[in-house]
């Protein structure tokens, strides 16, 4: 159990207007051992960036609140953490990549001043050599010629850009790396040589990483866990072996990966999901998902399905396990 | 959006014009309604002066017996150092305060929104040559030129329109420019030509309901400035001539007498105030109320 | 075969920048039989949306010609321009640029009908947006919403409505649905390949998502650097590739299962440049795993190897 690097319990996330409270996080439960990557699959609006930005606790100021819920990120509780020791944190033990990399890197710093910023924030090197010489092998290793230090942003192309962002947030080797949407701006062939790169980099580092996607393909090709949101509940979690195969599985999953056109065979017609995500201010009672199911039974709309588990695959829907029936809230 | 919802619940729903749509979110906006009101009070003012006060002898009529009397039940506001009523001179002085803030405004909005949409718009030469004029108008002072403007054209309250106008049109035709060009590569305005819309409709219709934001703002935080700006040609004797009032000429002619008679410069004051505010109130509230994203 | 609805012949744009002639579509040449689709895939930057564009007219083209139903309407005056506008139309890929934030759902579908004038009278336009609603999918309720009160799917809707309010043959479909979740994507296909049965109408669906593309179109064309590389029927081309751009592209795509996991994929090197001022021979060479010194020397032909799959490559030749 000394693996374990991140433990979210039961966290609640809202964000509150002016004019309406926005239920974005409810309740969910998440744990992640060194080393391993976990997809965080859902569509727009599923909590899955905001989740992320809770565990940087970087939600937006007086907006965004953590209601309830821990956080322990390698063994301490972020939610109780002071501003001074989240700016330790960050960086040093937990760093993320954002999904525009044309946006998040400064357009009037040199690329090597802002990795070697990272470094000189965390006191990592004492001298300007020394600061120097990591940069060059920050660089080396996310593929660049070390001698493009000396460049700005705009003089890369988006998919180099994404790699200088990899390599700012891996400067200080973090335990933990949060991807939200790392490759969804980049194109298929740039998009393969990066999710290459990262997994690479994740193997040697010996880095946890969450992926947050909305690719079910990204997933399978890169994660070992899987953790699929809706209306910021997770649906179902498991290994990538139980989500990808195995025959039982929430119906949103089912109707998520019915979504995607299949390379291998020819069909007339997909089979989406009917209807659309609810909304974060008004969400519906029980099953958050029962508007939109083909299964919908009559708990399903007054209950909240607990948790079925089976080998650590957790689905919750009704539809699974007996306890349920008999379960309260 | 909740109404909305309420609204489509009958069968049939009614379509909403867009004049009524804006209304309806303007009145929503307490401190706009506060500036109209204002506003329409000072128009009011202005209409009904000849009603209740004589031009040529409480306005214009000197009473040297009664020069620089303090506000009293007689004189609301005093008199002046020729005896005149303050208040009548500041009542008829709205006529032509008003109307110049207005008609230059105005003017210089129209001709300037032009100049400025089609330089946005069409870009290359056109915008080239456009904006070279500009910078021509833009590198010499405002008030040279509208002295220059004046003195070509000799002085009088047509020419001084004129020459506030022009001396407006670079600014106005500089903001909508830059805001015609970002709106130009929009896929809507693309989507617009597919269907073979003409120009000058895709220009009024698309782009410039877009463009009306930062215009409104420019346009009522003008309105100052210009009222100002006549009372200086004014003052040196190429605005507005010597006896009819006007509060800009007012308040410059209060200046030798500032240290014992403050009233003399105060009134005036008051009153350009309230119709800058009351307009800038309305521009704020009118460009929220053209743009549907601003629902509260 | 029937005469084709839409065809180019040595389709040329370029665009004059300060770094020199962008290349931007280089002699390209398609052919789509009415009532069928035709995808254009290709990576950011390789003239896909251009190319639409210039079939459109939406830019001119600076040579070659676009037949339509055998037409050349690259010749065509203002006025007949006009009338061509009616029988194609586009749809966008951004739902939130491409419709006019101050304009309601009605003013927006109503507006081509309104400039177009094929129906007058104030009713009669009412009733039309209402079936146009109706057809794809919207409910009346939101007549009198903004774009920005409803959501990308729904948005997605409007553009198509727009698109169909004057009966249009002709479709191009740039990028429909990258902006939209899964599930509502499939929505969307549905719709459009529904729309197309009911109504014969004849698509160019150009996208970066080979999955999409696969699903919707009869044949396909693949797009490097302003040229078509591959084109051939849609299930030729993922069975059969032939083209190493087209296999790197295919190789590329993360498939959604486990069975493909960890297997080496074939990731090819660099990145896409720009087309300014190319060098002659074939664009892919410096990218190309099979590069050799011919295919920097000359240009290639786009070759017919099989009926109806055409190659620019030297391996084919």
């Amino acid at each position: 159990m000394d693996e374990r690097l991140l433990e979210i319990k039961d966290l609640y996330v809202e964000y509150i207007t002016d004019d309406a409270q926005v239920f974005a996080v409810n309740g969910i439960d998440l744990s992640l051992n060194k080393g391993e990557t976990l997809g965080l699959v859902g569509e727009t609006g599923a909590g899955k960036t905001t989740t992320a930005l809770s565990i940087m606790r970087l939600l937006p100021e007086k907006v965004g609140l953590i209601r309830k819920g821990t956080i322990l990120l390698d063994g301490r509780n972020v939610t109780e953490a002071t501003e001074a020791d989240m700016r330790l944190l960050r960086g040093e033990t937990v760093s993320m990549i954002f999904q525009d990399p044309m946006t998040s890197l400064n357009p009037v710093l040199t690329v090597g001043d802002q990795i070697a910023e990272v470094l000189e924030l965390h006191k990592k090197f004492k001298t300007k050599p020394e600061v120097e010489a990591r940069v060059d092998e920050i660089l080396k290793m996310v593929g660049l010629p070390p001698e493009r230090k000396h460049d700005y942003p705009h003089q890369f192309s988006g998919g180099m850009k994404q790699r200088i962002v990899i390599a700012i947030a891996l400067a200080c080797e973090p335990l933990l790396l949060l991807a939200d949407e790392p490759t969804t701006a980049l194109d298929v062939t740039i998009q393969a040589q990066v999710l290459a790169l990262m997994n690479e980099l994740k193997k040697n580092l010996n880095t946890a990483m969450i992926l947050i996607t909305h690719d079910l393909g990204v997933v399978a090709q890169t994660c070992d866990k899987v953790a699929i949101m809706y209306a910021g509940e997770i649906i179902e979690t498991g290994t990538v072996e139980q989500i990808f195969s195995g025959d039982r599985h929430h119906p949103y999953t089912v109707g998520l990966f019915q979504s995607i056109p299949d390379l291998k065979k020819k069909t007339r017609r997909l089979h989406p999901i009917d209807g659309l995500m609810p909304d974060p201010t008004d969400l519906p009672s029980g099953c958050k998902f029962h508007t939109r199911c083909p299964h919908c039974m009559e708990t399903c709309k007054t209950m909240n399905p607990q948790p079925y588990e089976e080998d650590g695959h957790m689905i919750r829907c009704h539809l699974y396990g007996q306890g349920s029936q008999a379960a309260t809230d | 959006m909740a109404e909305m919802v309420k609204t489509g619940a009958k069968k049939k729903v009614k379509k909403r014009s867009q004049l009524k749509s804006i209304w309806f979110r303007f009145k929503k906006n307490k401190l706009a309604m506060f500036g109209l009101i204002l506003f329409l009070m000072l128009v009011l003012m202005a209409l009904s002066a000849g009603l209740f006060l004589d031009y040529d002898t409480d306005v214009i009529g000197q009473q040297m017996k009664q020069r620089l009397q303090f506000p009293s039940p007689e004189h609301w506001f005093g008199t002046d150092q020729y005896g005149r009523d303050v208040f009548a001179r500041i009542v008829w002085g709205s006529r032509i305060s008003l109307s110049v803030g207005l008609f230059t405004v105005g003017i210089a909005m129209t001709i300037g929104g032009a100049i400025g949409a089609l330089s946005g718009y069409y870009g290359g030469k056109v915008d080239m040559v456009l904006m070279r004029i500009m910078d021509v108008f833009l590198a010499l002072p405002g008030t040279i030129l509208a002295v220059a403007i004046v003195g070509a054209l000799g002085p009088g309250l047509v020419n001084v329109l004129m020459a506030m106008s022009i001396c407006r049109i670079p600014q106005f035709a500089r903001i909508v420019r830059s805001s015609v060009m970002s709106l130009r590569g929009q896929e809507f305005i693309e989507a617009a030509r597919a269907c073979g819309t003409k120009d000058a409709r895709i220009i009024l219709r698309h782009i410039m309901p877009n463009a009306i934001g930062p215009l409104v703002v420019q346009a009522t935080l003008n309105m100052a400035t210009t009222i100002l700006g006549v009372a200086g040609l004014s003052f040196i004797g190429l605005g507005i001539e010597a006896p009819i009032p006007e509060w800009g000429s007012m308040l410059s002619e209060a200046r030798d007498q500032m240290r014992y008679y403050p009233y003399l410069m105060i009134f005036p004051g008051i009153f350009i105030m309230l119709s800058v505010l009351s307009l800038n109130l309305i521009g704020d509230g009118l460009r929220d109320a053209l743009d549907p994203r601003m629902k509260n | 075969m029937s005469k084709p609805l839409i065809e180019t012949r040595h389709l040329k744009k370029y665009f004059d920048t300060p770094g020199g002639l962008l290349h931007a579509v280089d002699d390209v040449n398609i052919t789509i039989p009415r009532g069928k689709t035709l995808g254009v895939v290709g990576e950011s930057g390789c003239g896909k949306s251009t190319f639409g564009r210039v079939v459109l007219r939406l830019l001119e083209a600076t040579s070659g010609e676009v037949l339509y139903d055998g037409e050349n309407i690259l010749n065509y005056s203002k006025e007949q321009m006009l009338k061509m506008r009616q029988k194609m139309q586009i749809i966008f890929q951004d739902p939130y640029a491409s419709l006019n934030p101050r304009m309601t759902v009605s003013e927006i579908i109503a507006e081509p009908i309104r400039v177009c004038k094929t129906i007058t009278g104030k009713q009669e336009i009412l009733d039309k947006v209402d079936e146009l609603m109706e057809i794809v999918g919207l409910a009346e309720r939101f007549v009198n919403t903004y774009p920005h009160e409803l959501d990308g799917g729904r948005r997605q809707r409007i553009g198509i409505a727009r698109a169909l309010a004057l009966n249009p043959e002709f479709i191009v479909c740039d990028e429909p649905v990258s902006a939209l979740d899964v599930s509502i994507q499939a929505q969307v296909l549905n719709l459009l390949m529904d729309l197309q049965e009911e109504r014969g109408l004849t698509y160019m669906f150009v996208t970066h998502n080979l999955s999409v593309v696969k699903h919707i179109s009869d044949e396909i064309a693949v797009m490097y650097l302003g040229q078509c590389v591959e084109r051939c029927s849609s299930d030729e081309l993922f069975e059969n590739p032939l083209h190493p751009y087209t296999k790197a592209l295919l190789s590329a795509i993360p498939e959604p299962t486990l069975e493909s996991r960890g297997k080496k994929q074939e990731i090819i090197r660099g990145e896409v440049t720009s087309p300014i001022n190319p060098k002659p021979g074939c664009r892919f060479a410096a990218r190309c795993p099979y590069a050799k010194a011919e295919c920097r020397e000359r240009d290639l032909e786009f070759k017919e190897v099989s009926p109806g799959h055409f190659v620019a490559c030297v391996l084919c030749q």
